[in-house]
C-alpha cells in the first residue's frame, strides 16, 4: 500500500496517485471476494465475516469522492449471484450501510479503533436486518441465530482489514 | 483541483435511487424471472476466480491421494474389484427382472415403460455458497445442457435440484434446504408424503402424513415423480423417527436422506428420457 503514498517529486500526481489508488482498490475487492468464495470447514463456514461489505466501508470511508453508492451497489449484485440470493438483495443492505458510513467519513479518522469497532457492526446492522426481512418475504427465515453471527466475526477482524488496507487514520493524509 | 464541498457525491436522492432499483429488481428476479442475463453474465465472469480459489483444496485433495500407502491401494482395489463382483451380478438379476417386467407390462397393455436416463458425472466446485441455504456449486453449465430444475443424484440417493445454471457451472439447492420440497412414496406402502428440507444435511422431514397412516422406522421413501421434477423410483430418504402428538390430525415424522449430504464429492446429473428429445446424451460420459 504504500504506492497511495506518491512521492512529491512526480508531477502528474494526481493522476499517477488515482491509478494506484484504483488497482489497489481493485486488487482488494478480488480478494474480497476470493476470501468470500474460499471454501470453508463447515464448522467455521458460519463465522465468515462479510467481506466485501468490510472492504467496501473501507473504500467509501476513505475515498467518497471515487468510490460512491454505485460501485458499492454493483458489487452487492456480484455477491447476490454468488450466494445464489435474490437479485438486488445484497446490493439494497450494502447500499444503505455504506450509505450511513459516508455521511460519517469527514469523522471516521477521528474514531479511535475501540470507537471503530463499536460503530461497525451498527452500520452492518441495517444490511443484515434488510436481507432478513427479504428471507422472511420469501419464506426462508433463518432458522438459527446464526444468522448474526457474522456480525460478530466482521467486527473482530475489521482491525485487521483497516490496518492492512492503510488504516483508516491514514485518511487523514489525504 | 476538486474544492472541498464537492466531496460528498451521495446524496439521499442518489440512494433512494438504488434502492428503488433494488427493489424492482428484486421483485423482477422473483416475480419474472427476467433476470437470467445478469445471473449468467455475472455468474460466468466470476466462475476463473471461483475455480482458482478452490485450487489449495483441490492441491491438497491430490496430495492425499498421491502420498496414500501401497497397502492402503491394494485393499481398496481389492476392495472395489470385490464390490464389482457383486454389483455385477446384481446387474444380470437386473437385466433378467428388466426383461420379465417389460413382458409383464406388455401382456397387461400398461402404457407406462421404465423410464431409461442418460447420467452425466459432475464434480462439486463449492458447498458454501450461502450461509444458511443449503446450495452447493457444480462444474457443469449451459455447455453441458444443464437445465433448471433439473435432478441430481449421487451413489446413494436423491441429492436435490438445479436452482441456476451458467454458463460454466450450476447452482444445486439439496433436499435438506428449508424451502426445497419433494413428492416422496413410501416404497413398502404406497403411501405418499411431502418431504421437506430440515436445513440440517442428516435430517428431512414428511408431511402430510395422517396418524392412522401405516408406516414404520426404517420405511424407505423413494421418489413418486408425480412432482413432475424427480425421475421415479429413486430412494431418497429413510424413517428416523415417528412422532405421535395426541390429538394432532397428522404424524411428525423425521426421516434420514440416504445420500451422504455434507460429504458428497461427485455427483450425477440425470436427463429423463422425454428431455433429451433426438438430442442422445452419452451414456456415463465423463470429461
Amino acid at each position: 500500500m504504500s504506492t497511495q503514498k506518491s512521492s512529491p517529486v512526480n508531477t502528474p500526481k494526481n493522476s499517477r496517485r488515482n491509478q494506484a489508488t484504483l488497482s489497489n482498490f481493485l486488487f482488494s475487492i478480488v480478494i474480497a471476494l476470493a476470501l468470500t468464495l474460499m471454501p470453508l470447514p463447515s464448522n467455521i463456514e458460519q463465522y465468515q465475516p462479510e467481506w466485501l461489505l468490510l472492504f467496501l466501508i473501507f473504500w467509501v470511508v476513505r475515498k467518497p469522492e471515487t468510490y460512491g453508492l454505485g460501485t458499492v451497489w454493483i458489487l452487492g449484485l456480484i455477491l447476490d449471484v454468488i450466494r445464489g440470493a435474490l437479485l438486488g438483495q445484497h446490493a439494497l443492505g450494502f447500499v444503505i450501510s455504506c450509505y450511513l458510513c459516508q455521511q460519517f467519513h469527514q469523522r471516521a479518522h477521528l474514531f479511535s479503533m475501540p470507537q471503530q469497532c463499536i460503530l461497525i457492526p451498527l452500520a452492518l446492522l441495517p444490511h443484515f436486518i434488510l436481507s432478513y426481512l427479504v428471507y422472511g418475504l420469501l419464506d426462508q427465515s433463518p432458522s438459527s441465530w446464526h444468522y448474526w453471527l457474522p456480525i460478530i466475526s466482521s467486527t473482530a477482524i475489521w482491525p485487521i482489514i483497516s490496518i492492512v488496507l492503510g488504516g483508516w487514520r491514514g485518511a487523514k493524509t489525504f | 483541483m476538486k474544492s472541498l464541498f464537492t466531496l460528498n457525491p451521495s446524496t439521499p436522492a442518489r440512494l433512494l435511487g438504488l434502492l428503488l432499483v433494488s427493489i424492482a429488481l428484486m421483485v423482477s428476479d422473483h416475480r419474472y424471472h427476467q433476470t437470467h442475463f445478469i445471473r449468467s453474465t455475472i455468474g460466468g465472469v466470476l466462475y476463473p476466480l471461483e475455480r482458482l480459489v478452490s485450487v489449495p483444496g483441490d492441491i491438497s485433495k491430490w496430495l492425499a491421494v498421491y502420498f496414500t500407502t501401497r497397502a492402503s491401494l491394494q485393499s481398496q482395489v481389492e476392495s472395489l474389484g470385490r464390490l464389482n463382483l457383486f454389483q455385477q451380478a446384481k446387474l444380470q438379476e437386473l437385466a433378467r427382472l428388466e426383461l420379465e417386467n417389460n413382458r409383464l407390462r406388455e401382456l397387461l397393455d400398461s402404457p407406462l415403460q421404465r423410464n431409461k436416463n442418460s447420467v452425466l458425472l459432475a464434480d462439486i466446485i463449492r458447498v458454501n455458497l450461502h450461509p444458511f441455504r443449503k446450495l452447493i456449486a457444480i462444474d457443469r453449465g449451459q455447455q453441458d445442457r444443464v437445465y433448471e430444475g433439473q435432478a441430481i443424484v449421487g451413489a446413494q440417493g436423491i441429492i436435490g435440484q438445479v436452482v441456476e445454471v451458467f454458463p460454466m457451472h450450476s447452482n444445486v439447492l439439496l433436499i435438506s434446504d428449508p424451502s426445497h420440497a419433494l413428492l416422496a412414496e413410501n416404497n413398502r406402502t404406497g403411501l405418499r408424503a411431502l418431504l421437506v428440507g430440515s436445513g440440517e444435511a442428516d435430517r428431512v422431514y414428511l408431511q402430510n402424513i395422517s396418524s392412522s397412516a401405516d408406516i414404520q422406522i426404517g420405511d424407505l421413501f423413494q421418489t413418486s415423480g408425480l412432482d413432475g421434477l424427480y425421475p421415479r423410483n429413486y430412494p431418497v430418504a429413510r424413517v428416523l423417527e415417528i412422532g405421535r402428538i395426541e390429538g394432532e390430525a397428522f404424524l411428525s415424522v423425521t426421516a434420514k436422506p440416504l445420500a451422504q449430504l455434507d460429504s458428497i464429492r461427485e455427483v450425477l446429473l440425470l436427463w429423463p428420457e422425454q428431455n433429451i428429445s433426438g438430442k442422445s446424451q452419452p451414456i456415463g460420459h465423463d470429461k
